[in-house]
């Protein structure tokens, strides 16, 4: 394993405080286990106009087309000819979770997020930031331009998981805000209802865009390492449940299968891709699935 | 079915299966608090997986309780059928003992008898109860005393018990002991039954006496008294014994001045072949001795005959006596006979013609050489000789035959009538000669049997004597079966239809059920008798010949001579007139006409025992109530003056008791009821059978069992509640199933 590859290991690159030199060091070690380069062919052009889907700004409505075809289609006012992408964090509480005291899953989710974007700027793409719990909190337009990925990483430092996760109406904030069709990479732990998540994703793909769901667990929730007695709480809600932990393991890593494979399942219907991980999990799991989305539009 | 502990105190560690529950509750680990997001996760199926896992920790909690409680029941040795609250041999005992007194129990077997064995037996059973407890003991011999014996008493009674000849069903003793352990105070109560289990020493017809009142007692806290049967001796089939089993004088009369022949019956009742020697002995002394082999099972006659000079009137005492090898049951090796010489029977034989009476007199008298000895002295009479010449002799005759005479008249049937009534015997045997009218007239009338009606020819396909009515009959008797096969052959020409009287019954018939003899008794101090053949008692040589009516009397056949001869002392009485007899029976002895004795002793068979009697009243016999001694018993009446009469009779034992059948099951659940009672054999079946009475079935071995398997349930049901994921992603290992159990 080279030096530049290790830091795809969670443990390791834990240890890197500066955020912009994780991003580094992540993608350069991502890169330097790849036999072929996959930067090539991404830019796209796609097309003027698109269908109007409920939450589009009634301005952007092309009455031209309208006029002519009887239906609604929005209007772009500049052409792309890079793809733009948002990295779009959820905010709440239970991201800050960490049962090892190592990474939290906000922490892996942003130096994942961090490695992406400073891919993305590095392929001349412009990267937006979205940060939301029960709205969205925080977000940076998409720009391609090397004094970006400083932006984002900045922002990114200095959110918090502290807040209440509302999937339905953040997504549909963010699918408001988004005009043209975008890669939106939203990094989730997905602890809320299931429907208004669904619903918020399905929003986003109604809209034309494309959804990498970066789905990170905490290594302890996806691997249920606790013995004995335990007295569990969510630290969302502040609900407390008192198990064996012995004996309900097994039915929990059934639930847990069940509740990846609900995602999935949904995900596959819908074309969102879905990257389950949990932050025992090297990066370049995560940066794999971007790239193969990529490859796949390209 | 009552139960019980041993180690009641140690049931109280049954509370120990409170302790999973304790520890449960009390004992509970603080849960470790961990922050998990994934709750959310975790709650619905947290739901699910509690109900499961909380029915799932019941059923273990539950295995874990009833394992403690078990161990702990286990320890306190419970048991069922218990009848005493404690099991040792401390408790107080109302203790019955019911020993079988009978000859059976005289077997011997590994040089002791049976009584010695139920004695033994008896004794340990009494030294294993405490000095406070009270003993009920009762043999078959005799009433019980329903006081209680101290222990100490008890051994002493026990010590002494004999075997006897004359026993009562046990049945009774059965009743009297259980009465008396009934109302006894005692905790425990316990009735022993020392017994070979013999047919006869039992009432089969109805149940032990007194088991309403132990039924009854039962119903009350601590009142049951459990019954054992102790069956001692080995079983019928090994059993070996050789018995005399009858000695008679077959004639039935000792005449003197002749020998008189003595006929004994032994009898092998094992199951090997007996080789023996019988000995006679007359007066004490021994007169013969005879070898003899009997086939398993099977029985051989022995005759030995007395010299010809017997005292006359005196009680002659004989016995028989079996020898030459040991054999187990002794009281059977010897049989008792009294007789007494008289001086040869008169009898009168009245006919017509001289060849009507030859065949009788022949056959009573068959040596008629002057001086010889006889049974009978026979006279041969015209009927018109009978009432001039024998009116006053006639009541010195036994018997008197009237053999196919015409017409007896009206004065000869008057001195047969009060013959008859004064006790005598007439035969009348009627031939062609005999004429109805005479017959049938009013004075005959008063003592034949039947009135004569008409010569009848059989039909040629039944043409033959019948067989004897009853065969229980003196006369028939002891040849009846022999008896009836000669008559089915024997050939009859002709016979008189008769109308039998009501005062009469058949003896014989014909083969066409027409009555060949019959018989009409008259009470009285003496009873009279009159038999009346409806065949003559005489033979022709030609059947052509009128008179040539049956062939009866022919030589080929024993059946007459034996008849006759029987018929004799049956008429006259004496075979009434017993000198042996079972032991237990009363026995009666006529201490002959004269004034009355002042002064009656009786001896008994050791000559030694001697017991003064009331004399009875002037003519009345001696009665002696159930004497029960077997041997030769000796009655002295004296007085008045220098009177002195010795008279004497022989007891036997009971014949029965040496033909030893056991008690089946089913009679024995008959007489104590099917669960009423424990069998015992030996030793090792006796303690079983007083620990399942004392401490009752243990459940010890089968709650260890059901320990065994509940260990195996819990590991099982342990193993699965906590059983390893397979292929989850684990960090740590988990709790092994035994952390986790604890």
């Amino acid at each position: 394993m080279s030096t530049a590859e290790k830091f795809l290991k969670p443990e390791v690159i834990r240890q890197v405080a500066r955020l912009d030199l994780r991003a580094k060091f992540i993608v350069e070690g991502f890169i330097a286990g790849l036999h072929a380069s996959p930067f090539q062919g991404f830019s796209v052009e796609f097309s003027e106009h698109r269908k109007y889907a409920p939450g589009d700004n009634i301005s952007d409505i092309d009455w031209n087309v309208f006029a002519k075809t009887d239906r609604f289609y929005t209007k772009k006012f500049q052409a792309e000819t890079n793809l733009t992408g948002y990295l779009v964090m959820d905010l709440s509480a239970s991201m800050g979770y960490t049962h090892r005291q190592e990474l939290t899953k906000f922490e892996y989710g942003i130096s994942l997020a961090a490695a992406l974007g400073y891919l993305m700027i590095h392929q001349q793409d412009p990267v937006g930031l979205i940060a939301f719990d029960s709205k969205v909190k925080r977000s940076l337009a998409p720009k391609s331009r090397r004094s970006q990925l400083a932006n984002i990483l900045s922002v990114l430092s200095q959110l918090k998981p502290e807040g209440v996760a509302d999937f339905q109406a953040s997504l549909t904030q963010v699918s408001g805000m988004l005009r043209h069709r975008s890669l939106i990479m939203i990094f989730s732990d997905l602890l809320a209802d299931p429907e208004p998540i669904r619903r918020g994703l399905h929003r986003l793909r109604h809209s034309g865009h494309d959804v990498i769901l970066f789905h990170i667990l905490d290594e302890a929730e996806a691997a249920f390492p606790f013995e004995g007695m335990v007295r569990l709480e969510d630290n969302e809600t502040g609900e407390l449940i008192e198990v064996d932990a012995d004996a309900i393991k097994a039915d929990y890593l059934e639930e847990v299968e069940s509740f990846r494979a609900g995602y999935k399942a949904d995900c596959v219907r819908a074309r969102i891709d879905y990257v389950p991980l949990h932050t025992g999990m090297p990066f370049d799991k995560a940066l794999t699935s971007y790239l193969l989305s990529r490859q796949a539009r390209g | 079915m009552e139960f019980s502990l041993m180690h009641a105190g140690l049931a109280a560690g049954a509370a120990l299966a409170a302790i999973p529950v304790i520890l449960h509750l009390f004992m509970r680990p603080t849960p470790k608090h961990v922050v998990f997001p994934a709750l959310r996760l975790l709650r619905e199926r947290q739901k699910r997986s509690r109900k499961k896992m909380r029915i799932k920790n019941w059923l273990l909690l539950a295995a874990r309780m009833l394992l403690l409680a078990l161990m702990a029941l286990a320890l306190a040795r419970p048991r069922i059928h218990s009848e005493t609250p404690l099991g040792d041999d401390s408790v107080p005992t109302a203790l019955g003992l019911v020993f079988d007194t009978s000859l059976s129990m005289g077997y011997r077997q590994n040089d002791e008898t049976l009584l010695d064995q139920a004695k033994e037996k008896a004794l340990e059973l009494v030294d294993r109860i405490p000095d406070s407890s009270l003993v009920f003991v009762a043999d078959s011999a005799s009433p019980a005393s329903r006081t209680g014996r101290s222990p100490a008493s008890a051994r002493q009674w026990i010590k002494e018990l004999t075997v006897r000849a004359v026993n009562r069903p046990l049945n009774i003793p059965m009743g009297e002991v259980y009465e008396a352990v009934v109302e006894c105070d005692r905790p425990r109560r316990e009735v022993y039954v020392l017994s070979d289990l013999a047919k006869t020493s039992w009432d089969l017809g109805r149940p032990a006496e007194g088991l309403d009142r132990v039924a009854k007692a039962a119903e009350t806290p601590g009142g049951k008294v459990a019954t054992v049967v102790l069956r001692l001796g080995p079983p019928a089939e090994e059993r070996e014994n050789v018995s005399i089993e009858e000695m008679e004088i077959p004639s039935g009369v000792a005449s003197t001045g002749e020998p008189v022949e003595i006929r004994g019956l032994v009898r092998s009742h094992g199951a090997k072949p007996a080789s023996r020697i019988v000995e006679f002995y007359l007066g004490g002394d021994k007169r013969g001795q005879a070898p003899i082999e009997i086939a398993p099972g099977g029985q051989q006659e022995v005759q030995f005959t007395t010299p010809s000079r017997l005292k006359e009137g005196e009680v002659h005492r004989a016995e028989l006596r079996v020898t030459g090898a040991p054999d187990p049951l002794a009281f059977d090796d010897v049989r008792y006979l009294s007789f007494q010489a008289r001086p040869p029977r008169k009898v009168l034989i009245v006919s017509d013609l001289d060849v009507d009476a030859e065949f009788v007199a022949l056959a009573l008298d068959p040596d008629p050489t002057p001086g010889a000895a006889r049974s009978f002295q026979v006279t041969i009479a015209r009927a018109s000789e009978l009432a001039s010449k024998y009116r006053d002799t006639l009541k010195d005759h036994a018997a008197v035959f009237l053999l196919d005479v015409a017409e007896p008249g009206d004065a000869a049937w008057n001195l047969l009538n009060a013959y008859v009534h004064e006790g005598g015997g007439l035969v009348v045997g009627a031939g062609v000669r005999c004429r109805p009218e005479d017959y049938n007239g009013p004075i005959p009338s008063q003592i034949l049997p039947a009135r004569l009606g008409a010569p009848a020819v059989p039909d040629p396909t039944a043409a033959t004597f019948g067989k004897v009515a009853d065969a229980t009959h003196p006369l028939f008797d002891r040849y009846a079966e022999g008896i009836d096969a000669q008559l089915a052959t024997m050939p009859v020409r002709r016979y008189w239809k008769v109308e039998p009287s009501e005062a009469a019954r058949a003896l014989m018939t014909f083969a066409d059920g027409a009555p060949a003899l019959l018989e009409r008794t008259f009470q009285g101090p003496r009873t009279g008798r009159v038999l009346m053949w409806t065949t003559p008692l005489a033979r022709r040589p030609r059947p052509s010949d009128p008179a040539a009516w049956n062939e009866l009397p022919s030589l080929s056949y024993w059946v007459f001579p034996v008849v006759m001869n029987l018929t004799v002392p049956y008429l006259s009485g004496s075979t009434g007139e017993r000198l042996v007899y079972d032991a237990g029976e009363d026995v009666i002895v006529p201490l002959g006409p004269g004034a009355a004795a002042t002064d009656v002793r009786i001896i008994g068979p050791d000559g030694k025992t001697a017991e003064a009697a009331t004399p009875p009243p002037p003519g009345e016999p001696l009665r002696i109530a159930s004497p029960q001694f077997p041997g030769h018993w000796t009655v002295v009446a004296s007085g008045p003056g220098d009177a002195k009469q010795t008279l004497g009779f022989s007891l036997n034992p009971p014949a029965d008791e040496s033909r030893f059948a056991a008690l089946e099951a089913a009679e024995l659940d008959a007489l104590f009821g099917k669960e009423g009672y424990f069998l015992a054999d030996d030793d090792r079946t006796l303690q079983k059978a007083t620990e399942l009475i004392r401490v009752g079935q243990e459940l010890f071995p089968w709650l260890m069992f059901l320990i065994l398997i509940l260990v195996t349930a819990e590991n099982f049901l342990a193993n699965t509640f906590y059983k390893e994921p397979t292929g989850g992603p684990t960090t740590e290992p988990g709790p092994s199933p035994a952390q986790a159990a604890a």
